[in-house]
This record gives structure tokens, sequence and C-alpha cells, in this order.
């Protein structure tokens, strides 16, 4: 008998490649880190409790091939390891001083210590500090069905040339391949930015679907039968599955959305920032600049209260309130399957709620544990509501309407401002001139010798991490614009560095040797790919 | 959406480096700005948006050389300037070229454009030196055609309902209004823009009546008149102004009554601050951490009646 709806969570993680070996320690590799602490560890954990329980949730995760190798990447994991256990010595360090001097810190000091005694296990214990072997479970055991990413995250239809385009599809199934040990079945397509075309280069690597904002199917041509509440098929076959906003404006929302209870964890106020620097020195950077250490003490406690006058954080409150969303989630979730039927004669609907991962752990601090029991009620109520995947849509042979999708992003304004603005238009002509001369080159080295073969691997690993959308992003966004920019340039100079040498046909052996140090990302490349097709 | 945490500030962006080490790749700065041009002509042209296009170019030679070298002291009246031409009508408009050699163009939403490069002088023609891509860009509403399968057939009425439910009230108010219009030939958007602003209405062909379903739709949406006035038709912006004579009736309030008077709509909240019909179609900025994604204002819906016989009837003898 079918349930009343159908729920698809899609849950994307991705951050872009950020290794620095030159330095001993660098501030924005922390971003990974603080996600393995708050996003990663608990998702898993909780994954793999839920699944070993019997009952199992299921839903789709990407989790992008920047990632994977940052997780596989023996310099990072063992720097976060270091971090870590820094970040563990502090929890006790608090617990003890809060017991003493702040008993009212006590039960958040108390959680920490516990948490990251968790995740410490975890890390080293169960999964040996491998955690895409961790989601590699999780997807063999039937939790997860793991999808892909462009290669570096690049914004598809502000990439110049087709072989551009198709390298960052082809070489993320390829990165896929290695770290899941099978073909991707869909993709998260990056910033879920489509344009009429991009499903030839799907059906090209073999996928089947792909992840889409709201409109790509409601601006379709022709009109969808169901609206966002069915796949559609591309005129060459490849399904596409469209979010729901009203699940979007539970989660995501700083007005209306759950994060923003007062119960939950205010984000913005970090020990980093609020004990003395002589305190917290031997927990930072050898610089000993303050930064975010992911101990926070405060509950949100009102939407207008001054940073000062939070309240100080009750994680069984939180927890509570954890519950309680929850269960108005999947209450919610029932009215709108009920309300959805009749709207569409009947059908059972299906809802797509696609999702930031980072933003269950890190932006909400209380986002696993809401997770966590949205699918234990999810197991009761599965007669309601049955959680799927977009590949178990597929699989149940549903009749799926042909239509072809407006081009869309799920950016802000949904097409492609967040990426393309006054901004950071500056970096296109650079990243353009690279995609024209690394298919030139391609084209041009038909048999080439061992060091220039490895010149034309390392061009297009230049390549594709200057094409990453998220330097973009963070141009625009104001926020970590310096860094961005700098990474940008420093890819696209590496690459015309090492062109120039290939067109002289003289390579600094030393040079290229610590590029590829420095820039490791697929080992496995090969720069073929960015030849012309005949 | 890639996520930048807080705790990457500006602070470290040069992390101290132990004296020990020495930069391998010094040499490949990064502080630097890009070069600012590469060997060879070239233009691009992207769409950002429905209504806004992006164009670069670079010219391997100084154009004015040549243009010396053929036409002497006449050289002088030429400038460069960006033919941008609409390749589905062939309707062109040249612009000025910024000496930043790269410029956004303002067009309509789902039509296809070329920008071409190149020397015009008054009288004297276009000397074209560079042609770009073709740049789509997109539709920014429904489409307006129909499966005509019957599994997958759906009517305006239906379609506004999952529209509305969908959380797209903008097109499901738009879409309600087509409904209403195949069921009254017409005669609803007529009867409402009349009710609204009594000013005479030319004869309307079937894109003026789209066009004034979309001007009813961003005004009960409390769109700015202001805003709207450069994207409207010479015979609807005629309309609009006496409309604007009658500031009392230019509001979304008096719409929304128009709209329940006449086809019971029902309006759960109305929007506040839309200045334009972009910005109500696309929504408000959501953020919560550091991301921002596109998502509607808070929850509102439209409420759709039913078209039944009894208010279409109504409707028809509604007062002009």
């Amino acid at each position: 008998m079918n349930p009343l709806g159908y729920f698809s969570l899609i849950l994307h993680a991705h951050l872009p490649f950020v290794r620095h070996p030159e330095h001993p320690e660098f501030l924005e590799e922390d971003w990974l880190y603080e996600a393995i602490t708050e996003v990663y560890l608990p998702l898993i954990f909780i994954f793999q409790s839920l699944h070993e329980s019997g009952a199992s949730p299921r839903l789709a995760m990407n989790v992008s091939p920047t990632l994977c190798e940052m997780l596989s990447d023996s310099l990072l994991q063992n720097r976060y390891t270091a971090h870590l256990a820094n970040l563990l010595e502090l929890a006790r360090k608090e617990l003890e001083r809060a017991r003493h001097e702040a008993p009212q810190f006590e039960p958040a000091a108390r959680m920490y210590v516990e948490t990251l005694g968790a995740a410490w296990r975890l890390w080293n214990e169960r999964y040996e500090q491998d955690l895409v072997r961790a989601f590699r479970e999780l997807q063999d055991e039937g939790v997860l069905e793991i999808i892909t990413c462009g290669a570096t995250h690049g914004f598809l239809p502000l990439i110049s040339t087709p072989e551009a385009r198709r390298a960052q599809i082809e070489v993320a199934c390829l990165n896929y391949q290695k770290h899941f040990r099978r073909k991707p079945r869909g993709i998260w397509l990056p910033e879920c930015a489509y344009e009429p075309g991009v499903e030839t280069l799907l059906a090209d690597a073999g996928i089947e679907y792909f992840v889409s904002d709201t409109h790509a199917i409601l601006y379709g041509d022709p009109r969808p039968r169901y609206g966002v509440f069915a796949p559609v098929r591309c005129p060459n076959g490849i399904a596409v599955f469209a979010r729901d906003l009203e699940t979007s404006q539970q989660v995501w929302s700083s007005v209306v959305g759950y994060p923003g209870h007062a119960d939950y964890r205010e984000f913005y106020r970090d020990l980093g920032w609020d004990a003395p620097l002589e305190y917290l020195l031997p927990h930072l950077h050898a610089g000993g600049e303050r930064r975010h250490l992911g101990l926070k003490y405060h509950r949100i406690t009102g939407r207008d209260v001054a940073q000062q006058a939070k309240l100080p954080y009750d994680p069984a409150a939180a927890r509570e309130r954890a519950a309680v969303d929850a269960s108005h989630f999947i209450n919610e979730r029932i009215k709108q399957a009920a309300r959805l039927r009749e709207t569409l004669d009947g059908r059972t609907p299906l809802v797509v709620s696609p999702y930031d991962a980072e933003l269950y752990g890190h932006w909400w601090f209380e986002g696993p544990q809401f997770l966590d029991f949205v699918f234990r009620k999810l197991y009761w109520d599965k007669e309601a509501i049955t959680a799927v995947t977009p590949g178990d849509i597929i699989d149940s042979g549903i009749p799926i309407q042909t239509q072809q999708p407006s081009t869309s992003s799920w950016g802000e304004a949904g097409y492609f401002k967040v990426w393309l603005n006054e901004a950071n238009a500056w970096m296109y002509p650079h990243q353009h001139a690279a995609e024209s001369r690394m298919t030139k080159l391609a084209n041009r080295h038909v048999n080439p010798d061992s060091i220039t073969t490895r010149a034309l691997n390392q061009l297009a690993r230049e390549l594709l991490l200057a094409e990453s959308s998220d330097w973009a992003f963070q141009v625009y966004q104001g926020t970590t614009v310096e860094y961005a920019s700098r990474r940008f340039r420093s890819h696209i100079r590496r690459f015309d560095a090492i062109a120039n040498e290939i067109d002289r046909g003289i390579i600094d052996n030393e040079r290229l040797s610590e590029i590829e140090h420095r820039d490791n990302i697929f080992a496995e490349i090969d720069f073929r790919i960015y030849k012309t097709e005949k | 959406m890639p996520l930048t945490f807080p705790g990457s500030s500006e602070q470290t962006i040069k992390p101290p480096m132990p004296s020990a080490v020495v930069d391998k790749l010094a040499e490949l700065a990064t502080d630097e700005p890009l070069p600012e041009s590469y060997a060879g002509d070239r233009i691009r042209l992207f769409a950002q948006s429905p209504g806004r296009l992006y164009v670069y170019w670079g010219l391997a030679k100084d154009p004015y050389a040549a243009l010396t070298r053929a036409f002497g002291a006449r050289s002088e009246h030429y400038s460069l300037v960006l033919r941008l031409v609409n390749t589905e009508s062939g309707d062109s408009l040249l612009h000025l070229a910024s000496p930043t050699k790269s410029q956004w163009l303002d067009v309509q939403p789902g039509s296809s454009y070329r920008a071409d490069l190149g020397l015009y002088a008054k009288g004297r023609g276009f000397i074209r030196l560079l042609s770009s891509n073709i740049a789509e860009t997109p539709r920014s509403g429904v489409a307006p055609s129909v499966d005509p399968t019957p599994e997958w057939k759906i009517s305006a009425e239906k379609f506004a309902r999952v529209l509305d439910e969908a959380g797209y009230a903008s097109d499901a108010l738009e879409v309600t209004l087509e409904a209403v219009d195949e069921m009254t030939n017409a005669a609803a958007t007529r009867n409402i823009a009349g009710a609204l602003n009594p000013a005479e209405i030319d004869a309307m062909t079937d894109e003026d009546l789209l066009e004034m379903r979309r001007l009813l739709v961003a005004l009960a949406f409390g769109a700015n008149i202001d805003s709207m006035r450069s994207f409207l038709s010479p015979s609807l912006a005629t309309w609009l102004s006496s409309f604007n004579a009658q500031e009392e009736l230019a509001n979304s309030e008096r719409l929304s009554e128009i709209l329940r008077n006449v086809l019971g709509i029902e309006m759960s909240r109305l929007p506040i601050d839309s200045p334009t019909v972009q910005a109500m179609r696309r929504t408000v900025r959501v953020v919560f951490g550091a991301s921002e994604i596109n998502l509607p204002a808070p929850p509102f819906h439209v409420w759709m009646p039913s078209m039944n016989a009894g208010r279409l009837k109504s409707l028809a003898s509604f007062a002009n």
C-alpha cells in the first residue's frame, strides 16, 4: 500500500579544497575540522546507530569530490587528530573551570567533554580516521544513496567550454568510483545550477538524475502536472528532483525556521572570543590569534537579545526542543501530504528536501539530533510518510512526465547573480582563458613524455581548483574575500606558469613537484579528459 | 551552497611562516593582480538572470590603427560599440563599449542574444570586429504550454493550485487570472483592471493581456509603480500613467479587495516593501548562518477559489 506521502531528504556535504602543507597550521583548514567534529561525525554516528537499532533511515547524500579528497588526505587526517586532541584537552580544562567558577555553564561544558570524547573514539577507533569509509559503509548498508557533485563544485553554466564542463562531471564520476567503488546514480549540480544542455553531459557520464531548485521544474516546459511533488525527465531521459520550499523554509529560515528557537545554541558567542587570551594561548595557532573554537556556552535566548545578554545554554532543554521540532516537522509533512494528495488528484506526493549538510551541526548545533528524532519518528509513521531516495523513486517505476526544465540555481534570486556580479565578474576572463588553453594543450600533446604528462595533469588540477564556485561565492558574500581571491589567483598563476613551460618545452621539475605537493587533489586525473571529442 | 565558517577571518590571511621555510612558489605571488588581458581576440556573453547579461572582450590589436590606415582622418568619427542583437526578433541596440572591456546589459527574459563588438560612426554604419556566442536568458515565469498527453495535461486552474502549494504565490495568482480569462473570454482581467482604474483600456492582444495579468499580479504583491514603468509596453504605460494620477487607488490593498470580491481570492498575508516585479517574483533574501539561498517570503499562500459557475456568472457582469 502506498503511504500518504514520500519524503526525500538530500544532504549536500561540500567544502572547497583547502590544504596548506606549506604552513604548519592554517586557519582556513579549520573549516574541515569544524565540520568533521560538528557535522560529519555526528551524522555518521546517528545514521549508523539508527541502522544498527533496526530503525534504518533512508536518504540521499552528496559527499563532494573535494570533501572526499580532503577526508582521505593523510596530512589533513593527522592535523585533524591533533585539532581534536587540542579541543578535547581544552574542553576538559573548561569542565574543571566551570565546576569551580561558573556552574551555570557546567552542563554545556560536560556535554563538550562527552561529545568530543565520543568523536575521538569514533575518529580513531571505529573509523580509523577514514570517514569516506564510514560513508561508504552507510551506502553499502542501504542507509545512504551517495551522489556526486561537480569535481570541484564548478558552476557549470559559467564554465566556457564544453570540454571543461565535461571534465567537471567526468572527473567527479571517476573520483566517486575511487572512493565508493561503484558508479554514482545521481548528482548534486553545484549550486543546483542548471541550464539546458547540462543533462547531455550527465547522460554521457551514466548519471540517472540531478537535484534542482524549485523553479527548474515549475518554470519548465511544458507545465509540470504535479509541480515539484513528482520528478520530471529531461527530453534525454535524465530525471530531475526539485526542492520543496515549505521544508526548506522550516529549516533554513532564520526568521521562521526551527534553528532560531531561543533554546538552541547561539552560534556567535564562542569561548575563543570570550575567554582571556592568555588562558586560550596553548590552544590557539602559533600566531595567537583568537578564533572560533567551537565551545559555546550560550543559547539564542531571543531574536533581539544582545550577545552579552545571552543566557546559559542548557543541552537537555535544547535536546527536548529538537524532539518537539522533529515531531512538528513530521506532523507538517503528514498534513502537507494530505493536502497535496487532494491537489494532485490522489497521486502520492514526493517532497524533496535538499539542504547543506553543514547546516546540521555547524550552523544549527542541534541539527543532527533533530534528524535523529525525524528518522525515529518516520520509522513509526512510515505508513503515513515513507523516507525514500531519488533512486528509489526511479526504481519504483512510476510514470514520469517529460519536460525541458528551466535555467535556475538555488542561490539568492534563483539564477546566477551570486556567482556572476560586479564583485566577482573579474574572475571569469581568467578562468575562461585557462579553459580554452587547457583544451588546446590537451589536443596538441598526443603522446607527451613523462614530465610533460605530469605537467598537463597538474594543469588540469589547477584549472579545476580555480573553477570552484566557492571562490566567487565568498567574494560576493564579502566574508573571506581576501582568502578566496588569493586562492583563485594562485591557481590561475600556477596554471599560466606551467602552461608557459609546456609551450616552451622546458619544465622546471622542482617547481612542478612543489605545486603537485601542494595541490595534490585527484591523483587519478588524466589531462586527456580535456581533449576535444571528435 | 558552500559555507564559509565565521572562524575564517581575514586576520590570518598571512599566517606566520617559520623563517626556516622558504616558499618555493614565491615567484607566483598571489597578492598581485592577474594579467589584465590575454593574447588574441575574444568575446564572451553570459546570462546572469532573466533580465541581465554580462559580456567581456579583448582585442589582440588596436582597432583604431587599422581604421586610421583605411579611413585616415575620418576614423575619428568612429566609436567602439557593442551591438546587442536579439537573435529571435533580429532587433539590435548599440551601446558605447565600456573602457573596462566588460559590460552589463539589461535585456528581456526568455530570449536569445548575441553581442557584436565593432566600430560605429553615425551615417557610416557598423564595422563588426568580433561576435560573441549566443546567450539565452531564462524564462522568468511559468511556461505557457501544457502537455498535450492526457496523462500529463493540466488545466490552468489546477496548475495554479500546484504553484500555490509549491510556494510560488505570485505565479499562482497569474495563472489563476489566466484560468479565469480562459473561461470568460478575457473579461476577467479587463474587468479587474477596469475596477482598479476606470481609464479606457485599448483593445488587447493576447500578449497585452498577459502583460496586464503580470502587472496586476505585481500590483497585488505591492510592487512599486515607478519601478515598473520602464518594463511596460507603451499602451500599458499610458494606462498606468492615468492610474498613477489616481494615487489613492494605486495600492495593493485595493487590488486585493477587488480580487476578493471578483474572484474570491484571499491572500493570507500581504508582502511588504516589494520594490520590483522581479523582487516579488523571486522573493526575499533569507540568511541563516553564512548561506543565502533562494527562499520565498515567510509562508504565504493565495487561497484559490473553485471556479464555479455562479462566481463566473457574476464576473461576466462585473461593473466596468
